[in-house]
């Protein structure tokens, strides 16, 4: 189950559990247009049209985050229109009825990557992204942020644990 | 749920729990000894799903090696979350190395946070039982709402298996720990399904 992240410094978000206020910010830390990847075995056939009708040239092998079942993976071109509308979308839908999990890049740069997105886990955006556009988008989604660090940079403790 | 890809934040736990000395049913792999029975403590409906696995140092001289996990991410950690199973079905249909894979369906892996690794250090001649839930590995669920292997009801033959590789094994460790690598398998026991189950894939050679 290893697998590189797609950068290796930038910023945790956590707490962020509703696609409705999400994709409608979104634009403050993300530039536009750029390429988003949808994954999850339960989008909604609608959202699935709505994806295939913006779909995109896979350009960054994205790691599948589900095992199994088999996940459906869209990536589309986003513009602020396609977000508009997504943020509609998920006004009637659940989370996973939109992804499981979520990633951004442009070109070959990650820029996004969210694993069990609007679970509550963090959502990790990339250094190229300036405190300051974090800062706004976290605040108008009252979710806190932190810098974040790829882990294997961290060190190794290993200790021994009482026998019994 | 978690759900973040490995990116290797190793923070290794070196654990020695509820060692003893019995090694009844070990079969060797390079030192370690490994064997599976039911889990005589289990309660609950699933109880029959419940086993313990007990490795056993085999040699006199330390042995460390890495069960499972402490934390792992995008799925649930379990200290035995290494070990693969090998069912044999009741036409004799053989169906090998059958991962981990925590909870669900839909089982999650992906991770981009931490994973710390259940590490065991066995004295010579130790022995540790660490526990292993059938459910985990195979969706015993009624739903069959996904489509997958199916595994028809009936009585199985059920062996574990650990195999280490140095390469499945973090650098970090490496420096400074001399952590058990092979393949050691256990003994057999029998499994009875009521139910048809799921998995993934029927058979995995590797």
């Amino acid at each position: 189950m290893s697998t590189k992240p797609l950068f290796d410094n930038g910023w945790e978000l956590p707490g962020i559990a509703s696609a409705e206020k999400f994709f409608p910010v979104l634009p403050e830390i993300l530039a536009l247009p750029a390429n988003l990847c949808f994954e999850g075995t339960s989008i909604s056939p609608d959202v699935q049209s709505f994806f295939a009708s913006h779909a995109a040239t896979q350009i960054l092998q994205i790691p599948l985050g589900t095992i199994w079942p088999k996940p459906s993976v869209f990536h589309v071109r986003a513009t602020e229109q396609f977000l508009r509308q997504l943020a509609a979308l998920a006004e009637r839908h659940a989370g996973p009825e939109i992804c499981d999990h979520f990633h951004a890049y442009d070109g070959n740069q990650g820029l996004m990557q969210w694993y069990d997105a609007f679970s509550g886990d963090p959502l990790l955006v990339d250094e190229s992204v300036g405190e300051m556009k974090v800062q706004a988008f976290c605040r108008k989604l009252g979710v806190p942020y932190a810098r974040w660090r790829a882990a294997n940079k961290a060190a190794t403790n290993t200790k021994q644990a009482d026998k019994s | 749920m978690k759900a973040l890809l490995f990116v290797g934040m190793i923070t290794c736990l070196a654990v020695v729990g509820n060692a003893t000395h019995r090694q009844t049913g070990i079969e060797p792999g390079n030192g370690l000894g490994m064997s599976i029975a039911p889990d005589e403590a289990a309660t609950g409906p699933d109880k029959a799903m419940h086993f313990k696995v007990t490795f056993s140092n085999l040699r006199s001289e330390d042995l460390t090696f890495i069960p499972g996990t402490l934390i792992a991410c995008g799925m649930t950690p379990s200290k035995t979350s290494a070990v693969k199973l090998n069912l044999t079905g009741p036409q004799g249909k053989q169906h090998r190395h059958l991962p981990y894979l925590g909870d669900g369906p839909p089982y999650h892996f992906g991770c981009a946070g931490q994973i710390e690794f259940y590490v065991v250090i066995l004295h010579g001649g130790e022995s540790v039982s660490l526990p292993l839930e059938i459910g985990k590995y195979v969706d015993l669920s009624d739903s069959k709402q996904y489509d997958g292997a199916r595994f028809p009801a009936g009585k199985y033959s059920l062996q574990a298996e650990l195999t280490t590789e140095r390469s499945e094994i973090p650098k970090s460790m490496l420096k400074t720990t001399n952590v058990w690598v092979g393949r050691a398998t256990s003994n057999i026991v029998q499994v009875q399904f009521a139910s048809e189950f799921l998995a993934p894939v029927d058979d995995y050679s590797q």
